[in-house]
């Protein structure tokens, strides 16, 4: 199989995801409604993506409307699995991420460019709500890991946000290094998404349908 | 440096930047948790000691009020025939001599489940009764030294006790010891109990390893719930000590 070939099968991936979150939508716990629509959003505009590039060459500026949204998307996520609590803060959060977004588009570069500032500052944003609510897992969760929907979810967040903020500073920094070496680093990106289309189509087969009642203890 | 070393340079730069927030963001948060965990593991302790004594007290009371009454009740009764026969008042007083036996034993246990002297908040008089009451079987000889009453909290009184009764206990289960000495003192503002004994000691390790030690458990569940601090020493045949540092809260 070519690279080419891979590349879209990596990103086409997502729709067992999509598939299953579509079928399931109805049955599993509203807080967890809202990662089926992270995934359907992120296959919109794969396909999205597809078009202005067949038609425009060009999917830049999709792209950069794309990535806001998609933080605005998982910060409620996190705000609905951490129980619809501190409002304020995760106002504070998106306010801010969207100050940093207008900066890093409108003000600094343009929105027709590839810009990373923002990508870069929303990876990081997006891992440490992952390893907040990994390390409350760990301590209240009851079930096994492997088994919880948010266990899931959260481990395949670090795993590509890591590697997303990591190849941002690249592209951000333009260190002066070969083709090849930023094709070989975009090309470990496609695996990883892959392997993160999967872990999602896991977590949506996971999700609960009913409410346990448990105490902290 | 090049300048295209700089870019490079640069870019590790922001990248250990990055790592660096995530794992002290990490570090700040694994400890955040684990203080929510201690919480959780202090209520959970005390949830679960407050649910055992109260059934302690209940049962005790249950035992000595209704039954010890019913049967003082049944003796009281049974004195009150008029036999002719001699024969049947030796029955009678047979029974009797039963009866109070059962009160006896009743009192004890219900006494061991809850100590009055608990009930009137003196740990030195519960440990006093339990060494008296121990001491009178013959099979071990339990030696207690404390010189002053020390003053504490009604729950604190009630853990200590369940601690040196759960170790007693195990010893006298599993130690095949003639002798336990038991000291209680204070030291500044922490209370000291030492507890030993000459029997077979154990491996701690192997009872770590197999999840054993119920009794073990116990006393360190009470521990952990009087913010004490418990340290076990033993080997295979050179017998057990057991040394507990707890801070007092009069």
């Amino acid at each position: 199989m070519d690279k080419f070939s891979f590349q879209v099968i990596s990103a086409y991936s997502i729709l067992l995801a999509v598939i299953a979150g579509l079928i399931r939508y109805r049955y599993v716990l509203v807080e967890y409604r809202l990662f089926i629509v992270f995934v359907c959003f992120a296959i919109a505009n794969d396909l999205l993506s597809n078009v202005l590039i067949y038609y425009f060459k060009n999917n830049i500026m999709c792209s950069n409307i794309y990535v806001g949204i998609e933080y605005i998307i998982l910060l409620l996520i996190f705000y609905a699995v951490n129980g619809w609590k501190k409002n304020s803060f995760y106002i504070s959060i998106a306010l801010f991420g969207g100050v940093v977004w207008i900066f890093d588009n409108l003000i600094l570069n343009s929105i027709i460019h590839f810009n990373s500032i923002f990508r870069v500052f929303y990876s990081l944003v997006i891992l440490l709500f992952s390893i907040d609510g990994i390390n409350r897992i760990l301590v209240y969760e009851k079930k096994k890991l492997f088994s919880s929907s948010k266990f899931i979810i959260f481990i395949t967040f670090i795993i590509y946000y890591s590697y997303k903020a990591f190849i941002e500073v690249f592209y951000f920094a333009r260190p002066e290094l070969s083709k090849g070496f930023y094709s070989a680093i975009y090309m470990l990106m496609i695996y990883i998404n892959f392997f993160t289309n999967l872990s999602y189509f896991a977590a949506i087969l996971c999700m609960p349908t009913k409410r346990k009642f448990t105490l902290q203890y | 440096m090049y300048a295209h070393e700089k870019k490079i340079y640069f870019t590790i730069l922001i990248a250990g930047l990055l790592l660096a927030v995530i794992i002290v963001f990490f570090v700040i948060n694994i400890l955040k948790y684990q203080k929510k965990r201690l919480i959780s593991y202090e209520e959970k302790l005390i949830v679960e000691a407050t649910m055992l004594e109260n059934e302690r007290r209940r049962i005790a009371f249950d035992l000595h009020d209704d039954l010890g009454a019913m049967l003082s009740a049944i003796k009281l009764h049974l004195q009150s025939i008029d036999f002719v026969e001699v024969q049947h008042q030796g029955t009678i007083d047979i029974i009797g001599k039963h009866i109070d036996d059962s009160i006896d034993k009743i009192r004890a246990i219900a006494r061991d489940l809850m100590p009055i002297e608990l009930e009137e908040n003196s740990l030195h008089y519960a440990f006093v009764y339990l060494v008296e009451r121990l001491n009178e079987s013959k099979s071990i000889n339990i030696k207690y030294n404390n010189l002053d009453e020390i003053l504490l909290s009604k729950h604190q009184n009630i853990h200590m006790f369940r601690i040196v009764q759960e170790i007693v206990n195990n010893t006298l289960k599993h130690a095949h010891a003639n002798t336990i000495e038991l000291a209680l003192s204070q030291k500044g503002n922490m209370l000291i109990l030492n507890v030993s004994d000459d029997g077979i000691g154990f491996d701690i390790g192997k009872i770590q390893n197999q999840k054993k030690g119920l009794g073990l458990h116990n006393i360190i569940s009470r521990v952990d719930l009087l913010k004490g601090d418990l340290f076990v020493e033993t080997k295979e045949g050179k017998g057990t000590s057991y040394y507990i540092e707890i801070p007092i809260q009069s």
